[in-house]
């Protein structure tokens, strides 16, 4: 490529909107034609703020993040950081920040919007404050020490997370609405009252009707609200969240058509009156309407990224404002029409508020179609009524019959029933069909789906209808998606695990003959020990227990192409002796076996006959070593960095507490091999982010990451719990641990284990953190009793001749040579010959 | 001529004469074992109570000429049983050491029996 083809692209703006862009821009062919840069008006790149309130639970702001830091450098895309753009000079074709100008080709308009401060009196005195950037959440965060009460002026969706954002910061919290009602958009009078009434039983105390005339300095509190029917009401921290308005500034000033209202027009290919010039997002006016959700402002971003490229077939062509969200922990749902402002609509109302439930339905005059609808108290109708509505199914003949409480001849609209143009994912916007396309082309599960279509990983809100949807098509292209673990038990590997633990079954023959059928298989006898060690933690080598096994169980080491096997010992934290070091050079030196560190931080020994092993085993635990488990599902390491002990820049002693969480959970069973790391400060040179459990050390304590993993699909880790004291570390990997063994599938790692657990981390939180099922006692005592009941299995064999006789490979001759087995040298020490076997001349 | 690197090799087993392998008590139930005749290597299976309550096939796997057969997991399907290869799992019928997941491998199968206590190899099947 030449400098001289390269166009200039410049985007205005780096919020959600404008990052989007960015990513559908680089996604098409022609993007490399281009040279892109991106103006950001705040200090950090494009981050979540439909989740902005998660900030108070995670005070991370990183995790609020949209894309690495890499990603802007990995695509040449160069991203001014605080460096707002002042000026558009349309003649010139240039814009100037307070830095430099820049020439452009092709302009975007990714500008957002601001918050609307209402004309009060008294509104720029310290702490009052807005809510709309992470900068805001800091001011509001430091503003809220040592502060008792905190009121927002505004009831709407905005409004209500403020609340709860300053409910979780600990504040008495008040709400403040100019209208009769809580969030007068989306909502009916009807709506609005139970959704108060709600809030109010939450704490958070909700003032409608009240027009706020003057703020001036408090008595009790540092501010005061006076109010135009005379009341006042006294609070240390305003948060005004009274709508928002479009960032048209830079745009207007160049001349560019604006609304009467606000906003710059925009035609169905997101042009401006300038076609050089695109506007998306909260910016943009199309048909004098302006979006203040992120779909449609999504949809804006694919269709300029089309059209910049030369596709003319995507157009922008309004979108549905339909919303679905919790606040403060109530279900408030609105589509289309939710007012029944259609001339002739007529609507249908279930309202109960005994259970503090409200639905209400807009039909079309000939009642043959939906045109909106309100939900509040539970959300679960949400799904089925959106599709109606959105493509324009004929409803049931009792239409009613869709938001009557559960009688068992509810019609839910099945899968089955949508057409293939249906969205299912507004957010990434992603059709029934695109699913069936990812389906016909291989994809076999639903973890995969969502990665390769995106579906959703927006908002989350159709994760339960992609679900039914992604079952439906599998079995309907003959794909198995029965949960029985094979043929021999009609059940899952967490139902088995129930029946288990609650019929006290201790093996395997007692479970097949009470819940299963036939003899067992490769399958469910591996998992079955596996459950049953998870339970009970009986020596795997246990005589009813032998034949369950797979191979590397059996006889507690790793089988290796050859036949052979390998060793390894476990060196906890990765902290050795350089006794212990040279004890086990001598025990590979002795027989001569193949020696490599590995990826954990300890030592692998290969090439031993499975005679050798417990004669290997015997001087290595003569030496002091313990088996590693390398064989098992179950925990493998837990490195670590050297942490404060020698770093400098260490915060906490990572090798201790990696040390102690390797001893505390070594030799548990789970579905699958557990990794975990501990670093010593944020460095993060354990990469204990690419760990199903990882801890990082802070200044206050430790950050636990969970779910995370390397291997064949690498996924970062979650960031799970912030700042906490050793104790708490470890009853919530204790609870996070034995809810994985109790739940998982067989062979799930915690990455696709918490994918498929509906609700995903969030869900995960509420059990483990916030004891949201009532388990997390019973999960401590059951991990407390696998503990206990630790013992070093190879210790176990070597004691017991009958389980020693085992390890001899020929039951009537001696221990065969090595030398069958075939080594080679090189590089110093014996591998496998390469080939083992003729192909030809086999049978 | 079959070049296993071994002392051991999967040339069918032509001898005429019994011979006794070893003890029924060296058999682990529902299990394998390996056993040595010359340059054979047997892997028993022995299912107590079952109609066929004991198999004896060869201990190299077809796959990767390792001697490993007799520690793959038993396993059964629609009433018959098969084992599974340790190394990649692919599944052998028992009875007549057919690969069930590519029928281009075979397992040779031994004709064993036990009887009063011992575990015999017996000449081949006609």
């Amino acid at each position: 490529m030449t400098t001289s083809i390269t166009k200039q692209l410049l985007v205005i703006g780096n919020g959600m909107v404008g990052q989007h862009f960015i990513e559908q821009f680089l996604s098409r062919a022609d993007a490399a034609q281009w040279q892109l840069t991106v103006f950001a008006g705040e200090d950090r790149p494009a981050y979540d703020r439909v989740h902005l309130s998660d900030y108070f639970s995670d005070a991370d702001a990183g995790k609020l993040q949209l894309a690495a830091d890499s990603f802007y450098r990995d695509n040449d895309v160069s991203l001014k950081l605080s460096e707002p753009v002042l000026a558009i000079d349309r003649e010139a074709k240039t814009v100037t920040t307070a830095k430099a100008r820049y020439f452009y080709d092709k302009l975007v308009l990714a500008t957002g919007s601001y918050p609307f401060v209402p004309p009060i009196a008294g509104n720029d005195k310290p702490h009052c404050l807005v809510y709309r950037t992470i900068a805001d959440l800091e001011a509001i965060s430091a503003s809220s020490k040592d502060a008792k009460v905190g009121v927002v002026i505004g009831g709407g969706l905005l409004g209500l997370e403020a609340a709860n954002a300053l409910k979780l910061l600990g504040l008495e919290a008040h709400v403040v609405e100019f209208a009769p009602q809580l969030m007068p958009v989306q909502l009916d009078k009807d709506g609005g009252e139970l959704l108060r009434s709600k809030i109010a039983q939450l704490g958070v105390s909700v003032h409608t009707d009240k027009a706020t005339s003057s703020i001036s300095e408090g008595t009790e509190q540092r501010l005061q609200l006076n109010f135009s029917d005379g009341s006042v009401l006294q609070t240390d921290v305003i948060v005004f969240s009274a709508g928002i308005r479009p960032q048209d500034q830079p745009g207007k000033d160049a001349g560019l058509e604006p609304g009467a209202r606000g906003g710059i027009v925009i035609n169905n290919q997101c042009q401006t009156s300038d076609s050089d010039i695109y506007a998306i997002g909260e910016c943009a006016l199309w048909q004098g309407q302006l979006f203040g959700l992120v779909a449609p402002g999504y949809q804006m971003a694919r269709t300029a990224a089309a059209v910049l490229c030369g596709d003319s077939s995507q157009s922008f062509t309004g979108a549905d404002m339909s919303t679905k969200l919790k606040l403060l922990g109530v279900d408030v749902g609105s589509i289309g029409d939710a007012h029944g402002r259609t001339p002739g609509s007529i609507s249908l109302r279930y309202r109960n508020d005994l259970a503090g439930e409200y639905r209400k339905l807009v039909l079309s005059a000939d009642g043959k179609q939906l045109l909106g609808a309100v939900l509040v108290g539970d959300n679960s109708y949400y799904d089925t009524l959106l599709q109606y509505a959105l493509n324009g199914i004929a409803l049931p003949a009792e239409p009613q019959s869709l938001i009557l409480p559960q009688s068992n001849s509810k019609p839910l609209l099945g899968p089955a029933a949508l057409p293939d143009s249906a969205t299912l994912c507004s957010c990434h916007n992603v059709s029934k069909g695109a699913i069936c396309a990812a389906l016909d082309s291989g994809v076999q599960d639903l973890a995969g789906i969502k990665s390769c279509t995106k579906a959703a990983t927006g908002c989350g809100g159709c994760a339960a209808l992609l679900k039914s949807v992604v079952e439906h098509e599998l079995s309907a292209r003959g794909v198995a998606v029965s949960t029985d673990l094979c043929e021999h038990f009609s059940y899952s590997r967490q139902q088995l695990y129930h029946l288990v633990r609650v019929d006290g079954i201790k093996t395997f023959n007692e479970l097949i003959n009470s819940h299963g059928r036939g003899h067992g298989c490769e399958i469910c006898k591996p998992a079955v020990a596996s459950i049953l060690a998870s339970c009970w933690n009986e020596p795997v080598l246990a005589k009813p227990h032998v034949a369950l096994q797979d191979t590397n169980d059996t006889f507690l080491a790793n089988m290796q192409k050859n036949g052979t096997y390998s060793v390894v010992p476990r060196i906890p934290g990765g902290e050795i002796t350089p006794a212990m070091l040279i004890s086990i050079g001598k025990v590979a030196e002795q027989y001569q076996l193949y020696t490599k560190i590995t990826g954990g931080q300890r030592i692998d020994l290969f090439g031993a006959t499975l005679d050798q092993l417990p004669l290997i085993w015997q001087q290595l635990i003569d030496a002091g070593f313990e088996t590693g488990h390398a064989y098992g599902k179950s925990l493998r390491t837990v490195k670590s960095c050297v942490g404060s002990t020698w770093c400098r820049y260490g915060v906490q002693d990572s090798v201790s507490m990696a040390i102690l969480l390797e001893n505390r959970y070594k030799g548990v069973r789970a579905p699958h091999k557990i990794k975990m790391a501990v670093s010593g400060c944020t460095r993060e040179c354990a990469e204990a982010q690419s760990k199903d459990v990882g801890v990082i050390a802070t200044e206050n304590g430790w950050n636990l990451y969970v779910c995370g993993n390397g291997g064949m699909k690498p996924r970062h880790a979650d960031l799970f719990a912030t700042d906490l004291t050793d104790e708490q570390l470890l009853s919530y990997i204790d609870r996070l641990l034995m809810f994985y063994i109790k739940t998982a599938d067989r062979l799930q790692r915690t990455a696709s284990w918490m994918n498929n657990l509906e609700g995903g981390l969030d869900y995960l939180r509420e059990v483990i953190i916030h004891d949201s099922l009532g388990l997390a006692a019973e999960l401590e005592a059951q991990m407390q009793l696998l503990i206990g009941n630790y013992q070093c299995e190879w210790q176990t064999v070597l004691n017991d001749p009958a389980q020693r006789a085992r390890f001899n490979s020929y039951v009537n001759a001696a221990a065969p040579a090595r030398s069958e087995f075939g080594f080679v040298p090189e590089r110093g020490q014996l591998i496998p010959t390469r080939q083992l076997i003729n192909k030809e001349t086999t049978l | 001529m079959s070049q296993l690197a071994y002392a051991l090799d999967n040339q069918p087993c032509v001898q005429q004469q019994p011979v006794l392998l070893c003890q029924q008590q060296d058999l682990v139930p529902f299990s394998g074992v390996a056993a040595r005749f010359g340059r054979h290597a047997i892997a028993l299976f022995y299912l107590p109570g079952e109609e066929v309550e004991l198999y004896g096939v060869s201990h190299i796997d077809p796959a990767s000429g390792a001697p490993v057969m007799a520690h793959g997991l038993l396993g059964e399907s629609k009433g018959e049983f098969y084992l599974a290869a340790p190394l990649h799992k692919q599944q052998y019928r028992l009875s007549d050491g057919q690969c069930l997941s590519d029928s281009t491998l075979k397992l040779q199968v031994f004709n064993v029996q036990l009887q009063h206590g011992q575990v015999w190899l017996l000449p081949p099947m006609e």
